[in-house]
């Protein structure tokens, strides 16, 4: 038995070795770059054939578009100088900035520009970014009208066009030729941007360095790494342990990150709202005042504080705080919690409550089933939350969690559509153009899949799309915002705050807004 | 000569094998929700664009026809392109497979090392504390869900002790490191994804030599030597221990595929970038072509790996000759 026990010392004898000596290399803390992450692995890092947010992660510093979002949110000349509209805001002429050049030295010119949107309007390039350059079904043409001067010209006036020109533009002298879907630029991307592409480790991390001819601020930065990992529970590690400089915070998360003494806390408003859509074909909701009283028996605020704690603002309607149409408060209509009104508007819609306390009508009981998608655990929450709230109005109410592309099947379905309500959200961009989201056309197959129907609003979101005029389109998009809301399409929770937790070495960051703590890439530094 | 015509009989059985394991794995990834073009929900992009994208990559055509040229494409070892990367699939397989084989081989190596003395130990004492203590710890093991316990080794061993980082392959700013230093932050990456995989398979085979062990002790052979005066050390390393080892075999033949398809969960928990990895992102982009090639893969090396097994079972063990 001796031989036995031998045997066995020496394993537990190896492991204790070898713990002791990895005990001793540790911490990785003399990083001179900064090191982010992302929480998958890029598809591509092709601009116009992204499809992920991973394969984003790198575009505003390899690329740069005609034009760019500011921290204001605002946009800005970037690779154009300037650029003016015609008399009859059909035509657009970017004047591009000379002597800027590409990573690999060649100069860039009014061909590369008028090269990528071909290539996006190309059918046979696999985009999901046409819609940005056609209008109307109709493509944009683009010209080169010499070396540096490029025309746009529109079938007729859309204003949502300039924020389609943030679009990164590709080189056409490497693009020509090659099949844009199989081309190695695809993982070894050359720009104009402030950055260029060093390295891709599959699975591990993308590097990039300072680009030193680059026509703007040149960066202080001399490195950027870009961590892989896909857990988000293990970049909030990963953060803790000083192995990334920046992570997004989740709300629950917050207060124990907060006392760690090497990072700051920064939170901020984001472009993002959570509301609950509802079936609008469905017997019941089809009723506004059903609609109402549902809006009225769910309590927002209590949604802030126990789904958010405490970090978001209550929404009333399908935009976002931070975006410029946001209306005045006078004009938005707000559905107080106040569940004897629901109670009220039931009754009127000729409902009554039997025996167990449930409402129903024509010997139908009000129930409905919640949808939401498997994975986003405020999601998750929310729903709960709701559910207890519509039981108290006398609803009864089950929960579905699905897996993504299977609630997106369930919602993409032909008319009549089977699923009663749907909590999700909605990203929106600085454009706050919604005629994907709202436009009667665009159901049943479509971002429309509630099937809101208002001939008033159809009208408007095309005013608001063919107006060019800041001031003018503020005013259209207030009067939208009212009319959808006070029709009660869906029932607006909530805009959540992104916070995001930043190691303090790193300096020169931006102000807290939605274009991001380190929007300003240029500035950012490592401090000694 | 009666081997030549096992082996070829079996490579002639593993054609309708394989023909019928992708179908059905074909239309099962079909049937699911969601395709490569509608992953993407966001009104940004338009529902046209979605389905240009589709009538691009050939989904818009019937599922037969789809099938049929997948199946000429891959019988002439044409894996074709991932939908999602536009990189060629076996290129895609053969970045992830050195991380892949150097978590799954080591922990198998170590798996093996470990159960084989603590089984027999069980084995020779059965009912003693020892061996009640060793059945308990291997079944924690095997209770606990993976998933959990490698969140606890990155807890521990990484959060609180800072002894090991807590996800990652390499560090990236080592890159122009020596040999010797790439080795050693290999290792040092490798050694919670390894045990967590370890700890968790102890059980099953500590078991299974445990109760080989048991019944060859009272086969007349073990009596035999017994009878002869041999020392029961002698009687277990000399001839215990190889007739013990003999079920590796097949474990080692049916293991060969998830060598090569790697640990999903371990990989994804702690960004191995791995085949598991892989597999997941693929899944969950409905990239048709890379679920399909890693099935395909799959079912070769578990048919093979079957095969090499009954191969070698018969080459060891004479009775079966």
């Amino acid at each position: 038995m001796t031989e036995l026990r031998r045997m066995m010392m020496c394993l537990v004898v190896c492991v204790a070795v070898g713990m002791a000596v990895f005990g001793c290399a540790s911490s990785l803390s003399n990083r001179r770059g900064l090191t982010t992450h992302s929480l998958g692995e890029p598809s591509t890092l092709n601009p116009i054939l992204a499809m992920d947010s991973a394969s984003s992660v790198l575009n505003d510093w390899v690329f740069n578009g005609l034009l760019k979002v500011n921290e204001q949110l605002e946009l800005e000349p970037d690779l154009a100088q300037s650029y003016h509209w015609s008399e009859d805001g059909k035509t657009i002429t970017f004047i591009l900035k000379k002597n800027i050049v590409w990573h690999d030295g060649a100069p860039f010119t009014a061909k590369d520009v008028v090269f990528t949107f071909h290539k996006i309007l190309d059918p046979s390039t696999r985009t999901v970014r046409r819609s940005m350059v056609v209008v109307d079904g109709k493509p944009i043409q683009f010209k080169a009208i010499n070396a540096y001067t490029v025309q746009a010209i529109l079938p007729k006036p859309f204003a949502p066009f300039l924020t389609g020109m943030t679009m990164s533009i590709l080189p056409h002298h490497l693009l020509e030729h090659v099949d844009i879907h199989t081309t190695t630029f695809n993982r070894h991307p050359i720009g104009t941007g402030p950055f260029k592409f060093v390295s891709w480790q599959t699975g591990q991390y993308l590097k990039i360095a300072r680009f030193d001819h680059y026509f703007g601020q040149k960066a202080k930065l001399d490195t950027i790494t870009v961590k892989i990992i896909p857990d988000s529970n293990n970049a909030l590690i990963a953060l803790q342990k000083k192995e990334i400089d920046a992570c997004d915070i989740p709300p629950k998360d917050r207060e124990r990150i907060q006392k760690l003494p090497h990072l700051s806390l920064f939170q901020y408003d984001g472009l993002e709202y959570t509301y609950l859509g509802f079936n609008l074909h469905h017997p019941f909701l089809s009723d506004k005042r059903v609609r109402q009283a549902i809006a009225h028996g769910i309590n927002k605020d209590a949604l802030v504080a126990h789904v958010l704690n405490h970090q978001g603002r209550v929404a009333h309607l399908p935009s976002s705080p931070v975006l410029w149409t946001y209306p005045p408060d006078a004009m938005i209509p707000v559905f107080a919690y106040d569940p004897s009104r629901s109670h009220a508007l039931l009754k009127q819609a000729g409902f009554h409550q039997n025996k167990s306390g449930f409402y129903e009508k024509n010997g139908h009981v009000f129930e409905l089933t919640l949808l939401t998608n498997k994975g986003n655990k405020t999601r998750e929450k929310t729903t709960e939350l709701i559910q207890q709230y519509l039981q108290k109005i006398g609803i009864k109410t089950s929960i579905q969690i699905m897996e993504w592309s299977a609630l997106i099947k369930r919602l993409n379905e032909a008319s009549p559509k089977s699923f009663d309500a749907v909590v999700l959200g909605w990203a929106i961009g600085i454009e706050p153009d919604a005629y994907a989201i709202w436009h009667s056309s665009q159901y049943p197959q479509g971002f429309n899949f509630i099937g809101y129907n208002n001939p008033a609003v159809d009208r408007l979101l095309v005013q608001g799309r063919e107006t060019m005029d800041r001031e003018a389109r503020k005013s259209i998009y207030a009067t939208l915002y009212a009319t959808i809301a006070r029709d009660v399409p869906a029932v607006f929770l909530y805009y959540p705050k992104t916070t995001v937790g930043i190691h303090k070495r790193v300096k020169g960051l931006s102000n807290p807004g939605p274009a991001g703590m380190m929007h300003r890439i240029e500035s950012v530094f490592i401090a000694p | 000569m009666i081997a030549m015509r096992l082996i070829v009989k079996r490579l002639i059985w593993m054609v309708p094998l394989l023909v019928g394991m992708s179908a059905v794995s074909f239309v099962m990834i079909h049937v699911a929700p969601g395709d490569p073009a509608s992953v993407m929900f966001d009104p940004n992009f338009s529902v046209k664009d979605q389905a240009l994208v589709r009538k691009n990559l050939g989904l818009d055509q019937p599922l037969v026809v789809q099938y049929g040229h997948w199946l000429a494409h891959m019988v002439r070892g044409d894996f074709g392109y991932s939908y999602v990367t536009g990189k060629p699939v076996v290129t895609s397989f053969l970045e992830r497979l050195p991380a892949t084989l150097l978590l799954s081989v080591s922990s198998l190596v170590l798996i093996v090392g470990i159960t084989l003395p603590l089984g027999m130990y069980s084995g020779a004492h059965p009912g003693s504390w020892i061996d009640r203590l060793i059945a308990n710890i291997t079944l924690l093991g095997l209770s606990v869900p993976t998933f959990w316990l490698g969140m606890m080794m990155i807890m521990v061993f990484s959060v609180w002790l800072g002894w090991f980082p807590s996800s990652g392959y390499l560090n990236p700013d080592l890159s122009e490191a020596g040999f010797l230093g790439t080795f050693l932050d290999r290792l040092h990456h490798l050694i919670l994804p390894l045990f967590t995989i370890v700890i968790a398979s102890l059980a099953g085979l500590t078991r299974y030599h445990r109760s080989g062990t048991k019944q060859l002790l009272n086969e007349p052979f073990v009596i035999a030597c017994r009878a002869r005066g041999l020392s029961e050390n002698r009687i277990l390393f000399k001839h215990i221990l190889k007739n013990a080892a003999l079920p590796l075999i097949t474990i080692l033949g049916l293991e060969l595929p998830a060598l090569m398809s790697g640990a999903f969960v371990v990989e994804y928990l702690f960004a191995w970038p791995g085949m598991g990895q892989l597999g997941i992102a693929s899944i969950f982009s409905r990239d048709y072509p890379m679920i399909m090639g890693l099935l395909w893969v799959g079912a070769i090396l578990l048919i093979f790996g079957n095969m090499l097994a009954d191969m070698a079972y018969a080459w060891v063990d004479p009775r079966i000759r």
